[in-house]
């Protein structure tokens, strides 16, 4: 539990949308370029991750908790930062080195609609990983993988020649997760699982990838909207707040004791049974776009506590005396 | 709204092919059209055993029996639809004139597709300069009249190899022009396709699982993007046919010792005013109803393979 298994520092990732195709021909000494527009999705993360656990990134849409995972997985290339899988830097290799890396670390996709090739039969999107990635296997053995491997997300294995189209989004969700155990991954990163379901079939994918986890030990990297499925199933919860973390603790501490102003106005927007007189906190202030790079705190157009030091001068992440870190000049302050 | 039937009030289930065979079974002319397109397919597969006379024979050209009319004019049975100008049977050469027409038609659009096919992915998958790169070849490619392009090219190669040599290659030759000068329009189709597919998840789940590139490309999306060029395929048999008949009728095609339908019309027009009206208008008639069913074809299957097609 205790042992980091993959750790990020100062992550950064920057998408440029230049549009015309003659601007993707950088000719040398030709500087009549228009500007182009560049949006700052991650701006330097720092996160570790330890075995064992699960991880809960929440965060508004458009935080960056999606580019997060992209860029853990290797789907994106960041700007700037390092990963660390273990003791090895993974974040500038190619697919060809990756390729060691590619059975240790798995994904689970939001739709389950689009993440199965609808031209491929279960078996197929199963036997392809198993067989890819130990070549040694014969035929009868992969087959045999492929059996068993249904029938522990339960999905039974005579419907292995049917295509996706003839399932339920539940079970798709559960044939995903068998397609990223396939290869016996240490590591899942799950990109809002559960969104595209229904919320009793929601429980039934939560309580397989639990299953999972205590039989193979896994680490999750889960990213969700969803708070109670937070507070259910996570070891640790960060919050994500236009590109960076603003607070990051364990689960019970942060839904007892959110501290970063953005944590406590996300919490009290829960609905509640039990507390119907509280008021939600309401934010006020523009959303901010992530199209400039943010100059001092991510929070300050909406914080209610900024002062001239939160608009030039970026917090740093902080550890409490409660084991959570939070990046706040308020809290560091004495202020909150 | 008279013809509902009680049994086909619960959906169908099954394989998608299924699906099209019974929507294929409802449409009459959809039927008509391949069971012409089969009919032709097979009489040009089975030429030198339907085929009343061998063209191979020497005794097979006779002047004797130049410009003689179809049976039911000239009540001559030996010839069912009639001689052409230097004697030949002509009900024969037409059957042969059909398997030289389709084989052409078919090897060009194989070619045009397996071209089209692996720029179109390469260029929407890999995207940036490669795709810029291969687009606006695609283009250029596209600027020219593909008329143009084998009128200069097929001339230029009878007067380097002359015209012995042309005859002897002018099937291979037709068919590498006709195939290289349209592999654009299956370019564009595929990459179109291409650039949605890849958006989707499952391709990233491929990639997260380390498959290669080419192997994505061509296992996972290729599969995805078929359904256009199927339809394409249809119709781009159909124009090849028809550029093969136009370059033949302009003396570019095959030889008059070979003739494909093209050069058989080319022919047959001297004869037209002649009064031997039949040497043309059958091999005419021969090609448009080919034609006509390979672009009826073609329409069924947009309607059916593209469900977003308005349909009304």
């Amino acid at each position: 539990m205790t042992h980091p298994l993959i750790q990020i520092s100062g992550l950064e990732k920057t998408f440029s949308s230049e549009t015309g195709w003659f601007g993707q021909w950088h000719l040398p000494g030709f500087k009549g370029r228009g500007k182009t527009d560049q949006i700052y999705a991650l701006n330097g993360v720092n996160l570790t991750i330890y075995q064992g656990e699960t991880l809960c990134v929440v965060g508004e849409t458009g935080c960056g908790k999606s580019t997060l995972a992209r860029s853990i997985m290797g789907l994106d290339e960041p700007s700037a930062g390092e990963i660390h899988y273990l003791d090895q830097r993974i974040d500038h290799l190619n697919n060809r080195q990756r390729m060691l890396f590619r059975r240790r670390m798995q994904m689970v996709f939001q739709n389950p609609y689009a993440s199965l090739n609808p031209r491929m039969t279960v078996y197929q999107t199963l036997s392809e990983p198993i067989a890819f990635h130990n070549p040694q296997l014969s035929r009868l053995d992969v087959d045999e993988q492929v059996e068993t491997l249904l029938e522990s997300v339960g999905i039974s294995a005579n419907s292995s020649d049917r295509y996706p189209h003839e399932f339920s989004g539940g079970q798709r969700q559960r044939i995903s997760l068998a397609r990223a155990l396939s290869v016996e991954p240490e590591f899942i990163v799950a990109d809002e699982p559960l969104s595209a379901l229904d919320v009793s079939v929601q429980a039934q994918v939560l309580n397989l990838m639990m299953d999972k986890q205590e039989e193979y030990n896994l680490s999750y990297l889960f990213i969700t909207h969803d708070l109670a499925v937070v507070e259910h199933f996570a070891n640790r919860v960060a919050v994500m707040y236009l590109g960076r973390i603003c607070e990051l603790a364990n689960t019970s501490t942060l839904f007892s004791a959110p501290k970063h102003p953005y944590t406590q106005a996300l919490l009290s927007a829960i609905p509640r049974l039990d507390s119907t007189a509280a008021d939600p906190i309401r934010l006020i202030g523009e959303v901010p776009t992530p199209t400039e790079k943010p100059i001092g705190c991510v929070f300050q157009a909406r914080c209610p506590y900024a002062n001239p030091r939160c608009y030039s001068e970026s917090p740093e992440m902080r550890l409490q005396s409660d084991g959570s870190s939070v990046a706040c000049h308020a809290i560091e302050e004495s202020r909150l | 709204m008279k013809h509902i039937k009680p049994d086909l009030a619960a959906p169908i289930p099954g394989s998608r092919w299924r699906h099209m065979l019974s929507g294929f079974a409802g449409d009459k002319l959809a039927m008509l059209a391949l069971f012409i397109f089969l009919f032709y397919c097979l009489v040009a597969l089975l030429a030198p055993l339907v085929a009343p006379f061998d063209v191979d024979d020497p005794a097979f050209m006779d002047l004797l029996n130049a410009e003689i009319a179809p049976s039911w004019i000239s009540h001559d049975y030996r010839f069912l639809l009639g001689t052409d100008g230097q004697g030949r049977d002509l009900l024969s050469i037409i059957l042969y004139g059909t398997r030289l027409s389709l084989t052409i038609g078919v090897c060009a659009v194989i070619l045009q597709a397996s071209i089209g096919i692996c720029i179109g992915l390469i260029a929407g998958y890999l995207g940036g300069r490669v795709d810029n790169f291969l687009m606006r070849c695609a283009d250029i490619q596209l600027s020219f009249s593909n008329m143009m392009v084998a009128i200069v090219f097929l001339a230029v190669f009878q007067s380097i190899f002359g015209v012995a040599m042309y005859q002897q290659l002018a099937m291979l030759v037709l068919i590498l022009v006709i195939g290289l000068t349209e592999w654009p329009l299956f370019a564009r189709t595929i990459r179109a396709s291409v650039l949605a597919e890849k958006q989707k998840e499952y391709v990233d789940a491929a990639r997260v699982m380390g498959i290669s590139q080419k192997r994505i490309m061509f296992r996972h999306i290729l599969p995805n993007t078929l359904s256009p060029v199927l339809v394409i395929f249809t119709v781009q048999i159909a124009n090849a046919i028809v550029a093969e008949a136009a370059l033949s009728f302009l003396g570019l095609g095959m030889p008059s010792t070979e003739p494909s339908l093209g050069s058989l019309i080319s022919e047959g027009v001297s004869y037209m005013f002649a009064g031997s009206w039949w040497i043309c208008v059958i091999p005419s008639t021969t090609l448009i109803i080919l034609i006509l069913a390979m672009n009826l074809l073609g329409d069924w299957l947009r309607d059916h393979l593209n469900p977003r097609a308005y349909k009304d």
